[in-house]
C-alpha cells in the first residue's frame, strides 16, 4: 500500500514533464508553528513546536488548451509510524475549450467560498493562521468529480464554477450507491483586488458517514447513521488591497433529517488588516458559530473566537504570523454548548520555494 | 485657490510621471491578432485576465523576471506595485489553478527571441529601442 502511494506521489511529479514541453512550474509550500494555550475552566496550560503541512505543488501546461494541476501534501497522520501521512489534496486536469470558458475533471477544493477556492493548502497565501472555524465542522472542502468554469466574463470580471462530483460520504476510490454532490458558485472582480462571490452546495449523505472532503474530524456525530440532506449557502467579500484588507466568509448550512427536522446553522469568519511600510499586516478577526441544537451531521456548538495579529511578509515567499486569540462560548445562546474557554499565543512561519 | 492648485499640480506630476514610465516599455506580440492594445488592456492581459486573443490564440505571458535591470519598472508601470508584489501575485494565481505561470526571463533580447517563436505570446521590454516587427502600438 505504501509502495503504491510513493507510485502515485513519483507519477503526479514525473507526469508533466513527460506529458509536454511546455511551461512547468514546481513549488513547495510549508509551515511550522508554534503554540501556548490556556484553558481557564481545567486550568489546563500547553506548549508545543509543530511540524505543519508540507505541500508539493506541479503546474504544467501540457499544450495550448490543456493544464495539469497537482498539490500533494505531507501532514500529521496518527493512523501511521512517522506520524505522517501522504495525501493527494488536488490533482486534475483543465481543458480551455473556448475563450475564459474551462473544462476541470479531477480532485479539487470546492469553489463554494473565497478562502477555499484561492488559499488551499499554501499557508503562506492565509491571512490569518487558522482557517475559519466552518472548516472544522460542515465545509465540503474536496470534490472529485466534473467542473466548468468560466472567468473574468465581462466588464464586471464575472465568473462561475458549475461542479458535480463525488459525495461527502464517498471516498476517492468510490461510492457504495449512487452518491453525488452538486455545486454552483458565482462571483465578480469589480476592481483590483475585490472579489465578491456567493455559493450553493448540494449533498446527500444516506448514513452520515464523511469520507476524505470533508474535515469535520471529532466534531463530527459519529452517533447518527440515517440519511441527511444538506444545503449550504455561502457568500464572500474579499479586498485586498494596497493598504487595507478585508475578508468575511458567511455560512448558512440547512441540514434536514427524518428525525429531528431541518437544522439551521450559521457561521461568520471576519478579517480585516492594514498593510504599514508594505511588509507588516497588523489584522484582528472574529469568527462566529452556531449549530442549531437539532442538528445531527456534526455536534451541536456555539462558539466565538477573536484574534489580534501580525503578519510580517519577510519575502514574497516567506512570511511569519503571531496571532493572540480567545475562544468561548456565544453569550446568550443556551440552546447548545459553547466550544471550550481558551486563550492562546499562535506563531506561523509560513514559506515557499 | 491655492489648495486646488497644488492638487491640480500634484495630478499633473503624477500623470506625467505614469506616462514617462509607459514610455520606457515597449510590448512585444506574436500573433495576438491585433497590432494594438491600450494601457488597461496590457494591464489587464499581465493580470492574467485573458485567456485566449481573440483569434483563438493561447495567451503566453513573457515577462522580466527580478534579474532583469527594468523589472522594477515594468512592475509599478504594469501592476502600479512593485516585483516582489507581482512574484506573490502571479504565485498565488497559478497556486488558485486559474492561470497559467507566465515565464520570466533575464533580459530584453531573451524576452524578444522567445515572443519571436511563440505564437499568442507577448512581452515586456524596458528600455529598450528595439523597432522589431512584432512591436505592439501603446494607445
Amino acid at each position: 500500500m505504501i509502495y503504491k502511494r510513493q507510485l502515485i506521489i513519483l507519477l503526479l511529479i514525473v507526469a508533466p514533464s513527460v506529458f509536454g514541453q511546455g511551461n512547468v512550474q514546481v513549488n513547495g509550500f510549508g509551515h511550522l508553528e508554534y503554540e501556548f494555550y490556556h484553558k481557564p475552566d481545567s486550568k489546563k496550560n500547553e506548549s508545543s513546536f509543530k511540524l505543519g503541512e508540507h505541500d508539493l505543488f506541479v503546474n504544467a501546461r501540457i499544450n495550448k488548451k490543456l493544464t495539469f494541476l497537482s498539490e500533494v501534501v505531507v501532514k500529521s497522520d496518527s493512523k501511521t509510524a512517522s506520524g505522517f501521512g501522504i495525501s493527494i489534496e488536488r490533482v486534475f486536469l483543465k481543458y480551455n475549450y473556448k475563450g475564459e470558458h474551462n473544462l476541470i475533471i479531477g480532485k479539487v477544493h470546492s469553489p463554494l467560498n473565497y478562502w477555499n477556492d484561492v488559499y488551499h493548502h499554501g499557508r503562506l497565501f492565509f491571512p490569518t493562521i487558522d482557517r475559519p472555524l466552518n472548516f472544522d465542522y460542515f465545509m465540503p472542502i474536496h470534490v472529485l468529480g466534473l467542473r466548468a468554469q468560466g472567468q473574468n466574463l465581462g466588464k464586471l470580471n464575472f465568473g462561475y464554477d458549475l461542479q458535480v462530483g463525488n459525495s461527502m460520504q464517498s471516498t476517492d476510490f468510490g461510492a457504495d450507491g449512487i452518491l453525488l454532490s452538486y455545486l454552483a458558485s458565482v462571483h465578480i472582480k469589480p476592481v483590483d483586488g475585490m472579489r465578491l462571490m456567493a455559493g450553493y452546495y448540494y449533498d446527500f449523505l444516506p448514513d452520515n458517514h464523511h469520507g476524505p472532503h470533508a474535515h469535520s474530524g471529532t466534531n463530527h456525530n459519529e452517533d447518527y447513521h440515517d440519511a441527511l440532506e444538506t444545503n449550504q449557502i455561502n457568500a464572500s467579500i474579499a479586498y485586498f488591497g494596497d493598504k487595507w484588507e478585508f475578508l468575511n466568509e458567511s455560512a448558512l448550512v440547512i441540514n434536514r433529517t427524518d428525525t429531528l427536522g431541518t437544522a439551521n446553522s450559521v457561521s461568520n469568519y471576519t478579517y480585516l488588516g492594514y498593510r504599514i511600510k508594505d511588509k507588516y499586516i497588523p489584522f484582528v478577526n472574529a469568527d462566529y458559530l452556531h449549530i442549531a441544537p437539532n442538528e445531527l451531521h456534526v455536534r451541536p456548538r456555539s462558539g466565538l473566537k477573536f484574534s489580534l495579529g501580525m503578519r510580517w511578509e519577510i519575502d514574497p515567499k516567506c512570511n511569519l504570523k503571531i496571532q493572540l486569540e480567545k475562544y468561548g462560548k456565544v453569550p446568550d445562546i443556551h440552546d447548545v454548548p459553547g466550544i471550550e474557554n481558551k486563550y492562546e499565543i499562535k506563531l506561523q512561519l509560513a514559506y515557499a520555494i | 485657490m491655492r489648495f486646488s492648485l497644488i492638487i491640480l499640480l500634484l495630478c499633473t506630476v503624477f500623470s506625467a510621471q505614469g506616462q514617462e514610465n509607459w514610455q520606457k516599455l515597449t510590448v512585444v506580440a506574436n500573433q495576438i491578432g491585433t497590432e494594438s492594445l491600450t494601457k488597461d488592456q496590457v494591464s489587464k492581459v499581465f493580470k492574467g485576465n485573458l485567456s485566449r486573443w481573440k483569434n483563438d490564440e493561447s495567451v503566453t505571458l513573457v515577462m522580466p523576471s527580478s534579474k532583469h535591470e527594468g523589472c522594477e519598472i515594468m512592475a509599478m508601470t504594469v501592476f502600479r506595485r512593485d516585483m516582489k508584489y507581482v512574484k506573490k501575485y502571479w504565485l498565488n494565481l497559478v497556486f488558485q489553478g486559474r492561470s497559467n505561470p507566465p515565464v520570466y526571463l533575464d533580459s530584453n533580447e531573451e524576452i524578444l527571441n522567445y515572443v519571436s517563436k511563440h505564437s499568442g505570446s507577448i512581452g515586456i521590454l524596458v528600455n529598450s529601442n528595439n523597432n522589431s516587427s512584432l512591436k505592439i502600438t501603446i494607445l
